[in-house]
């Protein structure tokens, strides 16, 4: 009696360990011989204009699962492109979904700054009327936010358009709350707009004024380059 | 569901408020029994293993996606405690015969109700508050701890939300079976957040009877998106004190209405 008791516990923990086993050796099978979804995949299934109010009040998070995403989703181009990127152009990476990602985001949450910031950065090289787009969408939804004002001015400087972003700068330099360096930076890129000490201050106030590691490690190479070519000369 | 009328010799003469006092007791008792508190591990592990995960993919917003990941998840336990929990409370015991016991005793129908519903809503207090201290605590530790306020408004915000729910899934729970129930209570929270575009396609409506219909709809269903402020206070801001104070008398006259309905049709209710 005691002896079937056992032959049974051991038979329901071989089936248990077994079916465990072969499921994960199977899992990992079947996920090598499925045909990747490709640039599809990524896509925004749902538009996110509709999306607002469905989700049962949780349009933050869903927002938040998006802007996760079109970080992987830029990590992952980067690391397919393998060899080292041209920070200044990005086209060759093909990454044309990661301004609907962007958009989705920050529709779903509005208020959500960070997903403005990265599109500043990194959409300009990509596409960049989708980065003046952002930008703009960002100051409409928060006219108060001084810090959208200086990405929509960094965005049009990175086109140069000089006189634009100082405009830029200017009007939000005269939010409450703006710091100083936003009415400075208005002045100087009127006066030296493509200038190299320009570049190099703009891209400090990036560092300065972002927790993103990605973007502040985007903006110190670009210090770097900087630096490295004003030395050359 | 055991009551304990017996150690009271004046049980005849306890008062109303008594009666109740003690059915929620034990509703809440019987609660702890069933391991409903058990969901608490599993949000404790969600928060945690979330807080552990999230850092190196969330660019920075740590504290914003703990914090809208563990409002959600506040929010969505506390509907599915109210919901499958809510509807099992009067057919339990009438599936188990207790009920007859219970109305043996000196206990009114209505008393029965109200301290049933008392006592799943004290302990949706109870877990709300458990899991808002818990996003509070790890949004001490990822962040800088200015979303404290915030996400204590919410989670309350949440609290009255679900006492909504638990008054609507104690209605069905009245007169029907707890599958119906739970499906019935499911459709009115999908329609209680969409209650914003009900009175839109209301607006816009050019026939009167569709309009009348959409508008009827728009104040007979619970307005629960009123309820939700999780995006908002994740983005750093809080709940106004104005719409606490709205969403807790909204919280208190609807489950009354919901509540009193379900003692009417429960009083004329014929268990045979």
């Amino acid at each position: 009696m005691k002896q079937s008791g056992f032959k049974a516990r051991f038979g329901i923990a071989v089936v248990i360990v077994v079916g465990i086993l072969s499921a994960a050796r199977l899992g990992a099978t079947m996920d090598a011989e499925r045909t990747p979804l490709g640039e599809s995949a990524t896509k925004t299934l749902f538009s996110a204009e509709k999306m607002r109010g469905a989700v049962l009040g949780l349009d933050g998070l869903i927002a938040d699962i998006y802007w996760m995403r079109s970080l992987q989703y830029i990590g992952a181009k980067i690391v397919a492109a393998g060899t080292e990127v041209n920070i200044d152009d990005l086209r060759g990476l093909e990454a044309n979904e990661l301004h609907p990602l962007l958009d989705a985001s920050t529709t779903l949450d509005p208020h959500f700054l960070a997903p403005y910031s990265y599109g500043a950065v990194v959409l300009p090289a990509i596409d960049p009327q989708k980065a003046v787009e952002l930008a703009e969408k960002g100051i409409r939804n928060n006219p108060g936010e001084w810090r959208l004002y200086q990405h929509l001015g960094f965005i049009h400087w990175r086109l140069g358009r000089f006189s634009e972003a100082s405009a830029t700068y200017r009007r939000g330099s005269e939010i409450d709350g703006a710091p100083p360096f936003m009415g400075l930076m208005a002045a100087r890129l009127s006066d030296e707009g493509g200038s190299p000490a320009v570049a190099r201050q703009m891209y400090l106030d990036v560092i300065n004024n972002t927790s993103d590691v990605q973007i502040k490690s985007i903006a110190s190479r670009r210090i770097l380059e900087i630096d490295r070519s004003e030395g050359a000369r | 569901m055991n009551y304990d009328w017996a150690r009271r010799p004046d049980a005849t003469r306890e008062s109303m408020l008594t009666r109740i006092w003690i059915i929620a007791t034990n509703t809440f008792r019987e609660a702890v029994r069933d391991r409903i508190l058990y969901n608490l591990v599993v949000f404790a592990l969600l928060i945690i293993a979330a807080s552990v995960l999230i850092g190196d993919l969330s660019g920075g917003q740590e504290a914003r996606i703990i914090t809208n990941l563990g409002l959600a998840a506040t929010f969505i336990f506390g509907i599915s405690i109210a919901i499958f929990v809510g509807v099992s409370l009067i057919s339990k015991e009438i599936d188990k015969r207790t009920v007859f016991a219970i109305f043996a005793k000196p206990v009114g129908r209505g008393e029965f109700i109200v301290g049933r519903f008392f006592g799943l809503v004290v302990t949706l207090l109870l877990n709300i508050a458990v899991m808002g201290c818990g996003v509070i605590a790890v949004s001490m530790v990822i962040g800088d701890g200015s979303l404290t306020r915030g996400i204590a408004q919410a989670s309350l915000m949440i609290f009255f939300e679900v006492t909504v729910v638990t008054a609507i899934a104690v209605l069905f729970s009245s007169f029907s079976s707890p599958a119906l129930s739970a499906l019935l209570s499911f459709l009115i929270v999908v329609i209680g957040h969409f209650s914003g575009t009900l009175a839109m396609i209301a607006e816009r409506t050019s026939d009167g009877f569709s309009r009348t219909l959409l508008y009827g709809i728009y104040y007979l269903f619970p307005n629960l998106s009123n309820f939700t402020f999780i995006s908002e206070v994740a983005g750093g801001r809080d709940v106004p004190v104005s719409m606490m104070l709205n969403g807790l008398l909204y919280a208190a006259s609807y489950s009354a209405a919901m509540v009193a309905i379900a003692v009417m049709i429960f009083r004329r209710r014929n268990f045979k």
